[in-house]
């Protein structure tokens, strides 16, 4: 039994991992609320709404954590992410999952015990809460207790990737516990005053905050609990929910034109390319793919619709925006979890002891990595040797599906338009040679664009 | 007579209490007032919709013009009775 590095905060329960399997604790402070929940039908009610993740009860004595009274069993999410990979609308579908199950619990005595960005995962179908324990008993006539909490994991996040630029996401990798209300009322424009409900749940919270916080400082703060009625409550979440829908991102519009048309070779190339891809995808029947590079998608989904989980990884956000869209649109076939990432600085191990929050090295390997037109881009634009690429991916997958452009490529030459010779070594016979320290090519096919596509087999066991 | 009851009693309930929260979060000295401020707000907003909903049936009897909203009055207060309750 392996205790779960982010599981630690709340003492009601502690998640654990043994085999490929999720369990979780539940220890004498979160017992009454488990029981209760589990007695009113709770969590029958939103396991079978899709809006919390499943859970079986097991024997807590047959299981090695500690002095659990009662012990759950969890179908394990195919790849944890987080929020500063996330698309903008999948960070505000997470919100409004919240919200949603707030308006269940509430009118039924519930209500949640946090708002946690982490609690909730994208399986490549459907958002879920994967927090079993966040789910407590409403305390009468009390104010919620994630109230702040939601303002800054959620409102503040979005209505600053909306407002003003949808890369301030990554801001997230410094603040795990949500966007500060006062630096978040900074990033704003002056306009986002205008809006009543920003202007309430950010820039008076964030004062709000800062003067009752001064006050405990110099210790003239008194414990004070306001009350607030279920019916004010309910009113809250319903504003919180118009200020989380009036947020939106919009990409420009030459991104939405599609890769298809701004694409520089031709159809044919891109058949033989995409049969290529069939071709390998069916013989090995991978569990997990990443497609890194992924674009909007279309190499992911023709592993996805052949049955594979597929992490599809993207610099530009409005790539990966685009392809979550048509995802939750029910427009893709398959599972699919689009990730904004900047390949040459990768997510790390973020949080206490740096263990809360996986890097992406962590969370694989991947059955199948797809490298298709990158390692240029990697080299040229990141000034990454590629043999060093090639150590980088043999710590990342068991085999690597790798396109590789020649400099003659058209888009090779844009790369260098600026650059002229002076750039690190890029030939056939170099990437064969970063390549083969760590891979063996067990396919090889040319493309008539004078692209070649190879199919590699790491030569250590991950 | 009804609503000014209900009135105060909101008034009395949104004084502060001394009372210690029973969560492993904490919930912010600041965001607990700031929502008691909100929840005061809502429940204004809802008597003073009540209010006008009575202006306006006194105008509708008086001059026969209906200008009464047919649907809920506010959409952030709409009945939270759960709406299939198992």
């Amino acid at each position: 039994m392996r205790p779960n590095p982010a599981s630690f905060r709340d003492p009601s329960g502690r998640v654990f991992e043994s085999g490929g399997t999720i369990y979780r604790a539940i220890y004498a402070p979160g017992v009454e609320d488990y029981r209760a929940a589990t007695g009113d039908g709770i969590y029958e009610r939103l396991i079978g709404k899709d809006l919390l993740i499943a859970h079986a009860e097991v024997d807590p004595a047959e299981m090695s954590v500690g002095d659990a009274l009662v012990c759950l069993e969890h179908p394990k999410i195919p790849m944890v992410s987080y929020p500063w990979e996330w698309p903008f609308s999948l960070l505000k579908d997470a919100a409004l999952l919240h919200l949603d199950i707030m308006e269940e619990l509430l009118p039924r005595g519930y209500w949640l015990r946090d708002a946690n960005v982490f609690n909730i995962q994208f399986d490549g179908h459907r958002l879920k809460l994967i927090d079993t324990l966040s789910i407590g008993r409403r305390d009468a006539n009390r104010p919620w207790v994630a109230y702040k909490q939601f303002c800054s994991h959620f409102l503040a996040p979005l209505a600053v990737a909306a407002k003003s630029d949808v890369r301030l996401l990554a801001l997230w990798r410094s603040y795990l516990d949500g966007f500060p209300l006062d630096l978040a009322v900074k990033l704003l424009p002056g306009s986002a005053r205008l809006n009543p409900r920003l202007f309430m749940h950010l820039y008076l919270h964030a004062s709000m905050q800062q003067s009752a916080d001064s006050k405990e400082r110099l210790h003239e703060a008194k414990p004070k609990v306001v009350r607030v009625s279920d019916t004010a409550l309910l009113g809250l979440i319903r504003s919180l929910r118009k200020a989380i829908s009036g947020l939106a991102y919009r990409p420009s519009s030459e991104i939405w034109r599609g890769y298809t048309e701004i694409r520089t070779y031709d159809a044919e190339d891109v058949t033989a390319k995409s049969a290529f891809i069939n071709s390998v995808v069916e013989e090995m029947d991978p569990g997990v793919v990443w497609d890194f590079g992924g674009n909007t998608g279309e190499f992911s989904e023709l592993a996805a619709r052949r049955g594979a989980f597929v992490v599809s990884v993207d610099f530009d956000p409005a790539c990966t925006e685009f392809l979550y869209t048509r995802l939750r649109q029910g427009q893709v076939e398959g599972r699919i979890l689009p990730l904004t990432m900047d390949l040459s600085n990768p997510s790390p191990g973020l949080g206490f002891n740096q263990g809360e929050r996986y890097g992406l090295k962590e969370r694989g390997p991947a059955d199948l990595l797809f490298a298709l037109a990158l390692i240029h881009h990697l080299v040229f634009s990141a000034s990454i040797p590629l043999e060093n690429v090639a150590l980088w991916f043999s710590q990342l997958t068991r085999r690597l599906l790798i396109e590789f452009v020649p400099e003659t490529d058209p888009m090779v030459k844009k790369l260098l338009v600026n650059r002229g010779d002076d750039h690190l070594p890029y030939s056939m016979e170099a990437f064969k040679q970063g390549f083969n320290r760590y891979f063996s090519i067990e396919k090889e096919q040319q493309l008539q664009n004078g692209r070649s596509l190879f199919v590699l087999r790491n030569n250590s066991d991950l | 007579m009804r609503h000014l009851i209900f009135v105060t009693k909101i008034v009395l309930l949104m004084a502060f209490v001394t009372n210690h929260a029973h969560a492993y979060l904490d919930p912010g000295t600041g965001s607990m007032i700031l929502q008691g401020l909100i929840a005061g707000l809502m429940v204004a907003a809802t008597t003073m919709g009540i209010y006008w909903q009575k202006f306006l049936d006194i105008i509708y009897r008086v001059t026969g013009k209906d200008f009464r909203k047919t649907a809920g009055q506010d959409e952030d207060l709409k009945d939270e009775t759960p709406k299939d309750e198992t």
